[in-house]
């Protein structure tokens, strides 16, 4: 079959692989249908984080269609259209038990490579890294889905491709940073970043009945979308001074009640906090620019709740003394997308919850570098590039 | 070395697993086979590229659904000893499996160290084999990536 592979840092190839086969009893090959660029691909395709190897399949947010099931799998069968979440779970362990599938402690082929670095190892994740599993990526013909009973979702004959796709990872990962922030009537929700996750954040701080929703972004076209797509209020932080200052302004002084970062490492800023991150980045003295989320710590009003649904490493000149003296409470994860799937599908369903409005680009699978290099470069407005394999 | 693990299975079931030796190799990748011969097994490891080692080890200890120990025989080119503990854990979790494993290569030439032959650090393979004991335990499997495709060996992951 045709897979879009990394070969280096800003390297990716379309290079022909072996078709993948089925390899445990709980297994499912899918065809993909739908594969499309995260943010967080970025953080790998730049080089930020390591582990990749030469060859990997890259992508992790997709659905697809049943084409094969191991002899264990009795809840789908060939021709079920499906969307994954991009983290796997077995549904066994006390992890996946309580909803927390990122966490699952039976998916990771390699865990004593994660250990040293985290404690524990998490679950595993389809073309991100050895150090998260090293599973074959989304942008291919076909995958191998584990634990497929727990992992596939039927997608509803009304809801789309074009829909279920951002159910695999954009839309759990806003809807669960959302969640994070256990919402109240009249609460007012800030999000940082409105690429595909801060877009699925915001619409879902509305579904979980915020009050007010404020997007900060640069692009015009992405805070149009979060305007028009969304209804939120959004803060173009170019055209002001100062974010928290103008979020103080926006909310009586109070401050956001939830912040939610959907940036990570690679934020963009301005001043010289900015310049110095960039400079330990590019020097890979750090590995994280956190613009954002120094912001988001700093605006969160007394007592409120910081969201990170941005990827980080590990952040030097970390500013925990400001959420202690505050008493933020911080909530973060890689995405439970499997804990929020049924209700998702069912806003999906409803028409509640529509975000195909974000697809600006679509490209064949052969054409896919390209894809990544518009996204990197936010060209022609592209907010997420779809590529639909042959 | 020393790791800890919870899983939920039944103590028993978890002790009959590790007391059949021979069940050893699927949850250490490095094993290709162990025989079992009374209180002896005999231990066949995939070494470096084309040589393959082998060992004798001994049953020191069995107490059922507690603890099993065992050591190598004198003259075995890779000395190793090993005990695993098992004690009911907490509610909802399941039951505790503690592996003490210790690997050298005693006599081996110039840098010939338990890493190179067996292609992973000692070190790691508590934490490794636990994990792996403990998929195959609670799910009837081991995540495995052999055999998935990729643009490398041809086309596919070895």
């Amino acid at each position: 079959m045709r897979a879009l592979c990394w070969h280096g840092v800003q390297d990716l190839r379309v290079d022909t692989v072996a078709d993948p086969t089925i390899l445990n009893p709980h297994d499912a090959i899918i065809k993909v249908r739908m594969s499309t660029t995260c943010g967080s691909d970025l953080h790998i395709y730049d080089g930020y984080i390591p582990t990749m190897q030469e060859g990997d399949i890259f992508g992790h947010e997709f659905m697809g269609e049943i084409v094969e099931v191991g002899p264990e799998v009795r809840n789908f069968k060939r021709g079920d259209r499906v969307v994954v979440p991009s983290f796997i779970m077995c549904g066994n362990c006390w992890y996946c038990q309580q909803g927390l599938a990122s966490l699952c402690d039976n998916t990771h082929p390699k865990p004593e490579l994660q250990e040293p670095l985290f404690g524990y190892h998490t679950a595993g994740i389809y073309g991100y890294t050895h150090a998260f599993g090293g599973y074959a990526g989304s942008h291919a013909q076909y995958m191998r889905i584990p634990f497929a009973d727990n992992d596939c979702f039927h997608v509803p004959e009304n809801v789309p491709d074009e829909q279920a796709l951002f159910l695999s990872d954009a839309a759990p990962t806003g809807f669960m940073g959302a969640d994070f922030c256990d919402i109240k009537p009249g609460d007012t929700v800030a999000v940082w970043g409105c690429g595909g996750v801060g877009l699925m954040a915001q619409a879902s701080a509305y579904l979980l009945g915020a009050e007010r929703v404020i997007a900060i972004d640069r692009f015009p076209e992405r805070l149009q979308m979060a305007r028009q797509n969304v209804k939120a209020e959004t803060l173009d932080y170019t055209q002001v001074d100062n974010v928290v200052e103008a979020l103080k302004e926006m909310t009586g002084g109070r401050g956001p009640d939830a912040c939610i970062d959907a940036v990570g490492m690679e934020a963009h800023g301005e001043g010289i906090g900015y310049a110095f991150d960039r400079i330990k980045q590019a020097l890979r003295l750090e590995s994280d620019r956190g613009t954002a989320l120094r912001e988001a710590i700093m605006a969160c009003r007394k007592g409120g709740t910081l969201s990170i649904l941005g990827v980080y490493g590990v952040m030097d000149k970390f500013p925990i003394g400001v959420i202690i003296n505050k008493g933020l409470t911080v909530r973060a994860a890689q995405q439970h997308g499997q804990k929020y799937l049924p209700r998702l599908l069912e806003h999906a369903s409803r028409g509640e919850l529509d975000p195909s409005f974000m697809i600006t680009h679509r490209f064949s699978l052969e054409d896919s570098p390209r894809g990544y290099e518009l996204f990197r470069t936010k060209e022609e407005g592209c907010v997420r590039a779809v590529f639909i394999p042959e | 070395m020393q790791k800890s693990v919870t899983v939920n299975r039944p103590l028993e079931e978890l002790y009959r697993f590790w007391r059949e030796f021979g069940n050893l190799p699927r949850i250490m990748g490095y094993l290709d086979s162990v025989q079992v011969n009374g209180q002896r097994a005999h231990w066949k490891a995939h070494a470096l590229k084309d040589q393959t080692v082998e060992w004798d080890t001994e049953l020191v200890e069995d107490i059922p659904n507690e603890r099993i120990t065992w050591r190598s025989v004198e003259g075995a080119p890779l000395t190793h000893s090993g005990s695993v503990h098992f004690k009911p854990g907490r509610e909802g979790w399941g039951n505790e499996v503690q592996l003490s494993l210790d690997i050298d290569v005693p006599n081996g030439k110039f840098g010939e160290t338990a890493e190179k032959l067996l292609g992973i650090a000692p070190t790691l393979i508590a934490y490794k084999t636990l994990y792996a004991f403990k998929s195959l335990m609670e799910t009837g499997e081991i995540p495995t990536l052999t055999g998935q495709p990729a643009a490398r060996n041809g086309g596919r992951d070895e």
